[in-house]
């Protein structure tokens, strides 16, 4: 019971992390629009809207790496269709509750969309994770980035989502408080499965399958749990983005976002669940930093630098900023 | 009652005959050793009896159960642990965390488990992480418990392996060469060890080993393969004697 009350302690705590930074950034407002859902109006509150809006686009890059990192990273798979999975979220959420829900109140709406974008993204991840499970290492690469492009194609087909054009009036309900609570949940629960027997067993096959098998772990079984709860967050992940844009395009999903996303976890460092979160905030806030730069020199080097950085990083440290350690909350001791 | 029996079992690689018509059998509570020249396939019975191989032919019954078909993982559930002749531990994991992998078919959490950190978990956690510590206690690595295994000097990442096998619970140990690579005072410490462990809880041990002193000194009854057959069984003095055993090892005049 004690356990129980101390994870509900720590949800509480969060949510009132989240409930005081939607009071400062909606510059101390006390509805319950402002606190709750809505992005603020006015924003003198702390900052400008565009440093809001990458704060939003951070959180979101974060759950994104940490559930990559639980297939890429813990399991060993390397998958390159993470994108196809956030599009499947970001596109269930958002025809859930623009069609199926419209005058539903906004806590229903913004669960309903949320939990069918996972449902239905771990489904599409249960399908691709029993028919590629046979495939290692490099061709498990290539089978998933097929994939997730076919995800995406077939959502440019999609008449009823917009097509090519698109798919607008989505309801804008993250604000930084809900994405802070939903991220900070998010590290947590992937950190305690990856604490639990079944992480064991996830790292025990990365790092030796077979002597996993020895040890009664059915290989073929968690790999399946991995791509099942990896889609699902990814999925979670897209209806949080497609609610805080309100507007969706198929070209944010392309496999340049896929490889971002493996990127946040290779520069943090693989196997790390602090590496990929350092890995999502560098490479989040370093090519929006470097606009400064170029706006005081008016030369286009931001991508040069972005670039150049990243090259160095696996010159410098090959095995990722972080390594193998994690920072001391996130460690299994 | 032999509760490990191996009938009749052939293996081929296409034209190569890896184990031709084995028969033996293991009774409960006994040390085995398999001994038996280069390449005579040693390891490939201990993959067959793991499930690695599927014999081509003949059958492998664990208490009157066949294994043949079943997977690896199924095996080791109903009580096979193994160790590899070529070590094969979770390196990046510490040596705690190794022997705790090996309770995973054991364990019970679900995944809400997990997430919630429910008194469950936390007390199956408490449970696993003792029984682990205790296992490694036994083969002397306690106090290395938070160290990679891959930090490990070589000797005591043997003893790390069959720590993690017999994490397991198994009724049947199959080592393979724990001794291989090691310097006579380690491995008369692992002899030793190995021993004493099987007495205490009464489990089966079948090893394959090339250092004659050790198999010698602790087998209670060894089997000889050469070239993919079983060409004699017996105690030390009656395997030392044997002639088809002298011819394989040392050849004929």
């Amino acid at each position: 019971m004690k356990k129980i009350n101390s994870t509900l302690l720590l949800i509480l705590m969060f949510l009132g992390g989240a409930l005081i930074i939607n009071f400062v950034m909606s510059g101390f407002s006390v509805s319950p629009g402002s606190l709750l859902w809505m992005k603020p109006g006015r924003f003198d509150g702390l900052i400008s809207p565009y440093y809001y809006s990458i704060l939003i686009i951070l959180g979101i890059n974060i759950i994104l790496s940490v559930s990559l990192a639980l297939l890429n990273g813990f399991t060993g798979l390397f998958t390159m269709g993470h994108a196809g999975f956030m599009a499947i979220g970001a596109y269930t959420s958002a025809s859930v509750v623009t069609f199926l829900l419209p005058n539903a109140p906004f806590v229903i709406q913004l669960f309903c969309g949320s939990l069918a974008a996972g449902a239905f993204s771990a489904l599409v991840g249960f399908f691709i994770g029993t028919s590629c499970l046979r495939l290692n290492g490099d061709y498990l690469g290539m089978v998933t980035l097929g994939f997730g492009e076919i995800i995406r194609i077939v959502l440019l087909n999609i008449d009823a989502v917009g097509g090519a054009r698109g798919m607008t009036d989505i309801p804008v309900y993250m604000n930084l408080g809900s994405v802070f609570l939903l991220t900070i949940i998010t590290i947590l629960v992937i950190k305690r499965i990856r604490d639990g027997r079944l992480g064991r067993a996830m790292l025990a096959i990365k790092e030796n399958e077979m002597a996993a098998n020895m040890m009664g772990i059915n290989p073929l079984s968690i790999k399946v749990r991995a791509f099942v709860i990896s889609s699902f967050i990814a999925g979670v992940a897209g209806s949080f983005f497609a609610h805080s844009e309100g507007y969706l395009s198929t070209q944010t999903f392309t496999f340049t976002k896929s490889f971002e996303v493996i990127a946040m976890n290779v520069v943090g460092g693989l196997g790390s669940l602090s590496g990929a979160i350092v890995g999502a905030g560098i490479l989040t806030v370093l090519p929006e930093g470097l606009r400064k730069l170029q706006d005081l020199t008016g030369i286009d080097i931001r991508m040069i630098i972005y670039a150049l950085t990243m090259v160095l990083i696996m010159i410098l440290r090959p095995q990722g900023l972080m390594g193998n350690k994690e920072w001391k909350w996130l460690s299994s001791k | 009652m032999a509760f490990l029996e191996v009938e009749n079992m052939s293996l081929e690689f296409g034209g190569v005959k890896a184990c031709q018509n084995v028969n033996f059998s293991l009774e409960p509570g006994i040390l085995y050793g398999l001994i038996g020249p280069n390449g005579a396939g040693k390891s490939t019975i201990f993959n067959v009896l793991t499930g690695i191989y599927a014999p081509t032919r003949g059958d492998v019954r664990l208490g009157g159960e066949s294994l043949v078909g079943k997977k690896p993982f199924e095996i080791a559930q109903k009580g096979i642990g193994r160790t590899f002749q070529n070590i094969r531990l979770f390196k990046e994991l510490t040596v705690l965390e190794n022997v705790m992998t090996s309770f995973y078919s054991s364990s019970h959490t679900t995944l809400a488990d997990m997430v919630f950190q429910t008194k469950k978990f936390s007390s199956e956690e408490d449970e696993i992480r003792v029984k682990s510590l205790e296992l490694l206690d036994v083969m002397g690595i306690k106090d290395l418990s938070d160290v990679p295994a891959g930090g490990l000097p070589y000797g005591k990442q043997r003893k790390l392996e069959i720590a993690r096998a017999l994490g397991l619970n198994p009724k049947l140990l199959l080592l393979d060469e724990p001794a291989a690579g090691l310097n006579p005072a380690e491995t008369r410490e692992l002899t030793n060890l190995i021993r004493d462990i099987q007495k205490a809880r009464n489990i089966t041990v079948l090893l394959i080993e090339h250092d004659m002193g050790l198999v010698m000194n602790i087998c209670e009854k060894i089997y000889v393969l050469v070239q993919g057959q079983l060409v004699c069984e017996g105690v030390a003095d009656v395997i030392q004697n044997d002639k088809r055993v002298i011819e394989a090892y040392l050849g004929v005049d």
